[in-house]
């Protein structure tokens, strides 16, 4: 699925760049942006404490659209919305008073806003290369499944909020970011393609596609 | 003209009021029938204390009783009787104007002692008769668990009112039962074993919301072993009025099964409910 997606915008960047480019758009302008990662994951448990959890194994697609404003040769600031799912393999066990609940992503996702900045450092021809910085905030959607596995198991399917309230919180809204290493490319006179991998909070990912549309004027 | 159409007016009046008097009803009101979905009882209800040093009102009371059956063979219940109040969950054999059942009774009692009053939560078996409109029950004993040492028995006779269970608006109502019954045949836990897999459904039925006690507890017993009770933290903090929740659960072996949770409703209410007990049948 993953690689069906990734295959069709290579194919649309193709054919959005039927010339070699001669034009470029240098003052500031807007456009849409979009993206996606194929998986971002919690590694290990570096964020078991910040949610009273013994052990944590996140992961899932994430997938982005919005607005950008910036140069085709320059850097670009906008602001997106940003959807996370959590893939049915996450699990995190939360330790309450006296026993450890087991919770099972079965249908849980979080949604957000995320204003974003890519700036360049490097550039070769058509090629930039830069950092990728972002924040924001998502909310916790959906649905898990909580476990406490004894002789006799007990599974309760709770609200995505909930997942934690054995801890005595309930979690409605989790900051998002990202701090990305990024290499970008101008396809046609007004795509930019971008490939970054980094820090994507809550988790890391080892590469990300993105794109930006700039509706601004030739000059 | 006008005289005639008048005394025309007053025939015709005076008729449907003749007609329309408590005297001339055809037949005659239909009679209160239990043995659907439950039913108000109205009688008495007497405490003898076994034991501990508390003092509690020994005379007979006025018992209020609301019983609705629930899920094949479950029934559920609230009372209230002077200085008594709790709630009633068990399971049926029969049916509501010919059976017998088996019930927890969760009770909270006023129970005095060096001059104090505390507010006693206990907790008991009793056994109870439908038969027509009549209800009896006896319990074994009622044991108090913030009141060291206060036992008490109870025995109470009502009959039904009304064939429509009266739950109070002002405090919240949480009904625990077990889809599908109240007795569990073997099937497969969902990790692929052999085992008793059954539903809780846990519903607020007043439309006031429960804040619920951080753990709550379950008591199993397994073949014929003794009874053993664990203590689990609460997985979510409340129930809105009006809604529910179930929660899914397997044994790999038979024996019972009974859950207790408590809270507190949004009017500060108490409240305590167990599920019955449910026979995992081997």
């Amino acid at each position: 699925m993953t690689n069906r997606i990734v295959a069709m915008l290579a194919l649309a960047c193709a054919l959005l760049a039927p010339k070699p480019a001669s034009a470029q758009i240098d003052d500031p302008s807007w456009g849409v942006t979009g993206g996606l990662s194929p998986q971002w994951a919690v590694p290990g448990d570096w964020l078991a404490g910040l949610f009273d959890a013994k052990t944590i194994d996140v992961k899932g697609p994430e997938f982005r659209l919005g607005i950008v404003r910036g140069t085709t040769m320059g850097g670009e600031w906008g602001v997106s919305l940003v959807h996370k799912r959590l893939s049915k393999q996450s699990t995190v066990a939360v330790a309450g008073r006296n026993d450890v609940l087991t919770v099972v992503a079965s249908d849980a996702e979080m949604l957000g806003v995320e204003a974003h900045r890519f700036i360049p450092f490097a550039r070769m021809n058509k090629v930039q290369v830069g950092v990728n910085l972002g924040g924001g905030i998502a909310q916790l959607r959906g649905f898990v499944s909580g476990t406490y596995v004894g002789t006799t198991s007990t599974n309760f399917t709770l609200p995505f909020p909930d997942a934690l309230a054995v801890t005595g919180r309930e979690i409605d809204w989790i900051p998002v970011g990202r701090a990305e290493l990024a290499a970008a490319t101008l396809v046609g006179e007004r795509l930019k393609v971008r490939v970054s991998g980094g820090f994507n909070m809550p988790g890391f990912q080892v590469v990300s596609l993105s794109f930006s549309y700039l509706l601004g004027q030739d000059k | 003209m006008r005289i005639m159409l008048a005394r025309i007016a007053f025939v015709v009046m005076a008729a449907a009021a003749a007609a329309c008097s408590p005297g001339t009803l055809p037949g005659s009101p239909s009679p209160i029938l239990v043995g659907g979905g439950g039913g108000k009882y109205n009688g008495s209800i007497t405490y003898r204390r076994l034991g501990g040093n508390y003092a509690i009102t020994e005379a007979a009371q006025s018992l209020t009783l609301s019983l609705a059956l629930r899920d094949v063979n479950q029934i559920i219940g609230r009372f209230d009787s002077g200085e008594s109040s709790g709630t009633v969950q068990g399971v049926l054999t029969g049916d509501m104007s010919n059976g017998s059942f088996d019930a927890t009774v969760l009770i909270v009692t006023a129970a005095r002692q060096g001059g104090a009053t505390s507010s006693c939560e206990g907790r008991g078996q009793i056994t109870g008769i439908l038969s027509g409109l009549n209800l009896t029950w006896t319990g074994g004993s009622i044991a108090y668990d913030n009141c060291p040492g206060l036992t008490i028995s109870s025995q109470a006779q009502a009959v039904a009112v009304s064939p429509i269970p009266d739950l109070s608006p002002a405090r919240a109502n949480l009904v625990i039962t077990v889809l599908g019954g109240a007795t569990v045949r073997r099937g497969t836990c969902p990790a692929g074993i052999a085992g008793f897999p059954f539903t809780v459904e846990m519903s607020e039925t007043a439309g006031v919301n429960i804040s619920f006690d951080s753990q709550f507890r379950i008591e199993e017993r397994r073949g014929s072993g003794a009874v053993s009770s664990t203590e689990l933290d609460m997985p979510f903090g409340s129930i809105n009025g009006g809604t529910r929740r179930t929660y899914a659960a397997c044994s790999p072996v038979a024996g019972t099964y009974q859950a207790f949770f408590s809270g507190t409703d949004a009017r500060g209410n108490r409240v305590r409910v167990a599920s019955p007990v449910i026979t995992l049948a081997p």
